[in-house]
């Protein structure tokens, strides 16, 4: 009792034949399996530290990518647009309008009348083809399809008048009665160009006019 | 041996355990402390040389304390996936080795919690036990109290079972041991002092008559 008292605490709890029986008796080691189970830990909590910028990369880059986004959005509704002014075509009315224009010297009545005019040039007589459901034809009084959805212009339907004045006969009518009238309408051909029309033309006024001298 | 190289701590900036953990190759024998801060920045080799230098103690320690070997293999790899997840928190402000047990005796009281069948099933076959085809004849008495340790310690009470083998397992002091156990340094003095007497009386036992 006393010798106990004496001693220091780890001394007096210390037996050299309890710890060196214990020292025999557990000599157990880990298993290699622990070992390379708890490395395997150790090495992938490694990699989660390594790769842990990269979680927060994806979505700081989804919020790059939206906020970039926005940005070009905001900015081009910001921008003031240049008013888009809608292409004028000048679309030549009609055959008829050409052969109006042709008679107009020979018709005196129609001196006074724009040749033209709306009364002169009605939509039928333009025979323009309907363009698109959403085109929005305009027919100026100087007889100009002005057209408002050009996006839905087709080239056919651009060629259209074009179309339609070629297969217009020309010189046609009243024109014909006289062939002064008719070489003048004849001349006029020629003048625009139309130079195959002109000699067609000119054929059928020697045709119709045998004893007309032709110049 | 640091200051003679002019790496003092305060001068880097830097904690003692930081200043030992690098410097290069001035310690031949690395703290405990400083392996683990070395993990903590990403040298899985500092942490396999703290693992080995552990293992072996740990694994007995949990071994003896549970009395059954899966049990003990479980915990065994709980604890270190637990010191492995505590890598980024970790602060060398206390003893690796406190830190460790600590951990394992924790996970020991919340195995017992979750899990009475240790205290039924021993499943422990020490090294040291006899096999049966060896003569009772040959057994000397040196391996007949080593039986007899085996035995005594198996029917310790946990507390005095945990603190005898934190003391030879791990080499913590009395005030370790108290703070890994949580109980204070008289109590684990007593639970102690009453495991080695009891140890003690076991071996001295007179071999029986058979």
């Amino acid at each position: 009792m006393t010798e106990q008292r004496s001693t220091p605490d780890i001394d007096e709890l210390d037996d050299p034949l309890v710890s060196s029986a214990y020292r025999e008796s557990a000599s157990e080691r880990a298993p290699d399996m622990l070992y390379h189970s708890v490395m395997q830990q150790a090495r992938e909590q490694v990699r989660k530290g390594f790769f842990r910028p990269v979680v927060w990369l994806r979505p700081m880059a989804w919020a790059a990518t939206i906020g970039l986004s926005l940005a070009i959005v905001i900015e081009l509704s910001t921008v003031p647009q240049p008013a888009f002014e809608m292409p004028t075509i000048n679309v030549p009315a009609s055959g008829t309008q050409v052969l109006r224009e042709v008679e107009a010297p020979r018709r005196p009545e129609a001196d006074s009348e724009q040749p033209n005019s709306p009364e002169a040039i009605s939509p039928a007589d333009l025979k323009v083809k309907p363009f698109g459901p959403r085109a929005r034809k305009t027919i100026t009084a100087e007889g100009r399809v002005t057209l408002q959805d050009a996006g839905s212009l087709h080239k056919a339907e651009l060629a259209a008048p074009a179309a339609s004045y070629m297969n217009l006969t020309p010189c046609a009518g009243d024109i014909r009665d006289l062939p002064e009238s008719w070489l003048e309408c004849i001349e006029r051909l020629q003048n625009d160009g139309l130079v195959d029309q002109a000699d067609s033309q000119r054929k059928q006024l020697q045709q119709a006019f045998p004893d007309f001298k032709l110049p | 041996m640091i200051d003679a190289i002019s790496l003092k701590p305060g001068d880097l900036s830097l904690s003692h355990a930081q200043a030992v953990a690098y410097a290069p190759a001035m310690d031949p024998i690395p703290e405990d402390s400083a392996l683990m801060l070395r993990y903590k920045d990403g040298d899985v080799d500092a942490f396999d040389t703290l693992y080995r230098r552990h293992n072996d103690a740990l694994y007995r320690y949990l071994l003896r304390l549970c009395r059954h070997r899966d049990t003990a293999e479980d915990i065994f790899q709980e604890v270190w996936g637990k010191i492995i997840k505590a890598r980024s928190r970790y602060q060398a402000t206390a003893k690796f080795t406190t830190f460790l047990y600590r951990v394992a005796h924790n996970c020991f009281i919340d195995h017992i919690r979750r899990n009475q069948r240790h205290q039924n099933i021993a499943d422990v076959e020490p090294d040291s036990q006899v096999s049966p085809a060896d003569a009772p004849e040959i057994e000397t008495e040196r391996s007949l109290a080593r039986r007899r340790l085996d035995t005594a310690l198996q029917d310790l009470p946990d507390e005095q079972r945990d603190v005898f083998l934190l003391h030879e397992e791990s080499g913590l002091n009395l005030d370790e041991i108290a703070l890994v156990t949580g109980a204070n340094r008289e109590t684990t003095k007593s639970r102690l002092r009453y495991a080695v007497r009891k140890l003690r009386a076991a071996i001295s036992e007179p071999p029986e008559a058979s």
